[in-house]
């Protein structure tokens, strides 16, 4: 259940930040690049818990008709290549971040370019990954583990496709 | 009757997470693979596109500093322009929720595609 809220509030949290990070004008520059930094840690932290799913299904991939495990090991290996470049850029071209820490940042407009274009793409990306793990989002809210944990009630599946520990164990 | 709320004893905070594991050096090592995959897709792409890259934009600030010099002479400058920082100083929070929403709204269109269209599932 533990497991099951983390992970749904954290995905919630990210959704969030993804939205809030397409605006630059309406966050203020200067909270768009903390929050850039922040939205890194918080997609370090949604790799740690699912790695389960990933090793599996990097795993997975290799064997014979697999097309499911391939497709979506591409799309989520898209989503993080996507994610690293568009942080990078977007600190290669920091007004706040950067120069706080004493690093001259690029004047390529190209950075720029890039920054952008990755940012509009990632946003469909998200998308996909949203409707990947749809059953298991619609499961959390169905079950509405959300906001209470009543005897009886069991868990969903992860995101991994494994039930979570408390229902293994129950 | 199960409880999944129910906490087992002896299981660590780590476990229950759902981290796969109790240690923190294979969590550090984990996150150590991902820092290293991050870090050399980002040289790849520093490499790509501070080689091919050529023009330069100037901000208000650094007006003079940057023109012929940027980066190596084949660099040109394109035009003049107004630091973001100075122009997305303070934030514009009356826009905050049609931006959210729209975003949001967006991600659902690519979500249904992918969900109708493509016919995502785990």
């Amino acid at each position: 259940m533990i497991r099951a809220r983390l992970l749904f509030w954290l995905d919630s949290l990210l959704l969030l930040a993804v939205a809030v990070l397409q605006s630059p004008r309406m966050s203020s520059l200067a909270v768009h690049e903390w929050l850039a930094v922040a939205f890194a840690g918080l997609v370090g932290l949604h790799l740690l818990v699912n790695w389960r799913w990933i090793v599996k299904t990097l795993r997975r991939i290799v064997v014979p008709d697999s097309t499911r495990a391939r497709i979506n090991a591409a799309l989520n290996g898209l989503l993080f290549i996507l994610m690293t470049i568009t942080v990078f850029s977007g600190l290669a071209i920091s007004e706040v971040v950067m120069p706080l820490a004493g690093v001259t940042t690029s004047t390529l407009r190209a950075w720029r370019q890039l920054h952008n274009v990755l940012a509009s793409l990632g946003l469909g990306v998200v998308g996909f990954h949203v409707a990947l793990n749809w059953d298991w989002i619609a499961g959390v809210v169905r079950k509405g583990i959300l906001l209470r944990s009543s005897p009886g009630v069991t868990a969903p599946l992860s995101p991994d496709g494994l039930a979570t520990a408390e229902a293994e164990d129950a | 009757m199960s409880n999944p709320g129910r906490m087992i004893p002896g299981e660590p905070l780590l476990e229950r997470l759902g981290l796969g594991t109790s240690s923190l050096v294979e969590l550090v090592r984990r996150l150590a693979i991902v820092a290293a995959l991050a870090a050399l897709l980002s040289a790849a792409t520093f490499a790509l596109v501070e080689s091919v890259a050529t023009t330069t934009t100037v901000r208000r600030g650094d007006r003079g500093e940057v023109r012929g010099s940027a980066n190596g002479p084949a660099r040109g400058t394109e035009r003049a322009e107004g630091g973001r920082r100075a122009r997305w100083s303070s934030p514009e929070l009356a826009r905050a929720p049609a931006e959210i929403i729209m975003q949001i709204v967006i991600i659902g269109i690519a979500a249904f595609a992918g969900r109708k269209v493509l016919r995502l599932r785990l």
